[in-house]
């Protein structure tokens, strides 16, 4: 089970150790690096021993070569570690930063493997979701994925998850701005209080749940992507024709796609929606 | 790839496993599928990671994200680090056409507006210890012309507590610079507002400017309320502390990129 933020970095930079290619001291090291990714607060030999599984002694030689090349920062009062700015130095200031399609990219690959369903990503804009990237599964019958289809954010998963994951204030401002709500199918929400029903349940399920709303032929799920503010960046949905989208195949996809999504959340949250 | 035995002074083979090693462990990533290297995902997350290790960044992002569209400028903030600093926050207005400000860039104190209006808002003897570390690590001599022109800002600063650099260019952005207070009253940061002549007339210019600093008013006494929350680590060390020793190659100074030079923030 996944607890920490360094569990999933872990689980990020985790490849095979018998790779002639890879050089195991360097990739300690490097291991030791990665555990601070999205912790924000300082970590100390102990903690970081437990959560790599490895042995106090390697930690410490390993904090004491990323210390001794400016890359961590030992505080002094604590005997902790952060990152040190001169991490900045690692990057070339004239490259860009990822973009979401970017950073969610090999998670695309992954979840379709392993849920072998669609994937597709939802960037918000505005009051709308854009599919901006996906990967369809090679079964004979699969869900399209349709880049660049512009959905309301009332209609259909990935707009949906994405909805709920904004204030109430902001919700209104959409339904003030868009009413009266347009459907696509006879089971589209269209009514206000059945949209805030959605809202929390899917603020209280953790992802959203589509079945015909949108097309009568599909349905899946979805979960948003918040930023490092607190804003959305959009979502991830897995879909696929809806006579197989009964609650087991939720539940069981659910449970292979969940701790890559996991991973991928914790990514997409360090970076901000409008770069 | 054929580069880096030479600049590491390390055996091909040994150079050839490094780089694969990072390259496999997503450090290193091919430019455009060819034989040459950039930095990859990793290093982009551990930067971004840095970034937020710094706890005043999000409630300034939360105020001035929307201030910045509204005035249509563009506000930027810089926080100390030792002799360096890190930009923590960089907004750009509804312009779509900017300079592009990259969050997490590490800077000399006297490279570019933000940076340099933290160093003139020192004690003299801390700026004049600035100077004497920054001229052993440099490869020429232009220590004078550097702080005659942190001078001017100091001057600036003593006068209206903040600096105020014009674009030498007619499309780029005029910028005016205040220093931060942290709890301790120590200077720990910069804030920078940026317009462009493109965009404002002079008097809607100075009614932007003017209102933001209203807002960074406001902040500022948050930094002095909230004292240890939105501390950073670094504030309260030596600089010569937290200053990587064993890599100098780490920031090779580029004697070009003075405050004069070009209106960096």
């Amino acid at each position: 089970m996944l607890e920490t933020k360094s569990d999933i970095i872990m689980l990020i930079s985790s490849i095979e150790p018998e790779k002639k290619s890879i050089n195991k001291a360097t990739k300690r090291v490097l291991d030791v690096l990665c555990a601070f990714i999205g912790l924000g607060e300082p970590l100390g030999p102990s903690e970081l021993a437990r959560r790599l599984g490895m042995t106090r002694n390697m930690v410490y030689r390993a904090l004491l070569t990323l210390e001794d090349e400016g890359l961590l920062f030992r505080i002094e009062e604590t005997g902790r570690y952060i990152l040190s700015s001169n991490i900045a130095q690692l990057q070339n200031a004239n490259n860009p930063s990822p973009n979401l399609r970017q950073i969610a990219s090999p998670y695309l690959e992954k979840i379709s493997e392993v849920t072998k369903e669609t994937v597709m990503l939802f960037l918000k804009a505005g009051d709308f979701s854009v599919i901006i990237d996906g990967r369809e599964w090679r079964n004979a019958v699969s869900l399209r994925v349709k880049l660049g289809r512009v959905i309301p954010l009332h209609l259909s998963v990935g707009s949906r998850a994405i909805l709920a994951s904004l204030d109430d204030t902001e919700i209104e401002g959409y339904l003030k701005r868009n009413n009266p709500l347009t459907g696509m199918t006879p089971d589209s929400i269209t009514k206000k209080a059945s949209l805030w029903k959605e809202i929390g349940e899917i603020r209280e399920r953790g992802f959203a749940l589509s079945i015909g709303d949108y097309s009568p032929t599909s349905g899946g799920y979805a979960y948003s992507l918040p930023d490092c503010d607190g804003r959305v960046h959009g979502a991830i949905g897995i879909g696929g024709p809806i006579h197989r989208c009964h609650d087991a195949w939720v539940n069981e996809s659910r449970a292979l796609a969940e701790p890559l999504v996991e991973e991928l959340k914790s990514l997409a949250a360090l970076y901000g929606a409008d770069e | 790839m054929a580069d880096l035995p030479g600049i590491l002074d390390l055996p091909p083979s040994t150079a050839h496993r490094a780089l694969m090693t990072l390259e496999e462990t997503g450090f290193a990533q091919r430019a455009d599928n060819s034989a040459r290297f950039v930095a990859g995902m990793m290093v982009h997350h551990l930067v971004r990671s840095m970034v937020l290790e710094f706890p005043a960044r999000l409630p300034f992002a939360n105020q001035f994200r929307p201030i910045a569209k509204e005035f249509d400028v563009a506000i930027t903030l810089n926080w100390r680090v030792g002799w360096f600093c890190v930009r923590l926050f960089s907004a750009e207005g509804r312009q779509e056409a900017f300079q592009i400000r990259r969050l997490g860039e590490q800077r000399l104190l006297h490279d570019g507006v933000g940076p340099s209006t933290i160093l003139a808002s020192l004690p003299e003897q801390e700026r004049k210890r600035y100077f004497a570390r920054v001229e052993t690590l440099r490869r020429s001599t232009d220590a004078e012309f550097q702080t005659e022109v942190i001078e001017s800002y100091v001057r600036q600063i003593q006068a209206d507590g903040r600096t105020r650099i014009i674009s030498p260019i007619e499309t780029g952005l005029d910028w005016v610079s205040l220093p931060l207070k942290g709890h301790s009253g120590d200077i720990v940061a910069s804030a920078s507002i940026g317009t462009g002549r493109q965009v404002h007339d002079e008097d809607t210019s100075i009614e932007a400017v003017e209102a933001v600093c209203d807002e960074l008013s406001g902040f500022q006494k948050l930094l002095m309320e909230r004292g240890a929350d939105l501390a950073s680590p670094f504030d309260l060390c030596d600089p010569d502390q937290i200053e990587t020793s064993s890599t100098p190659w780490l920031y090779p100074l580029d004697l070009g990129r003075g405050p004069s030079s070009k209106t960096e923030t």
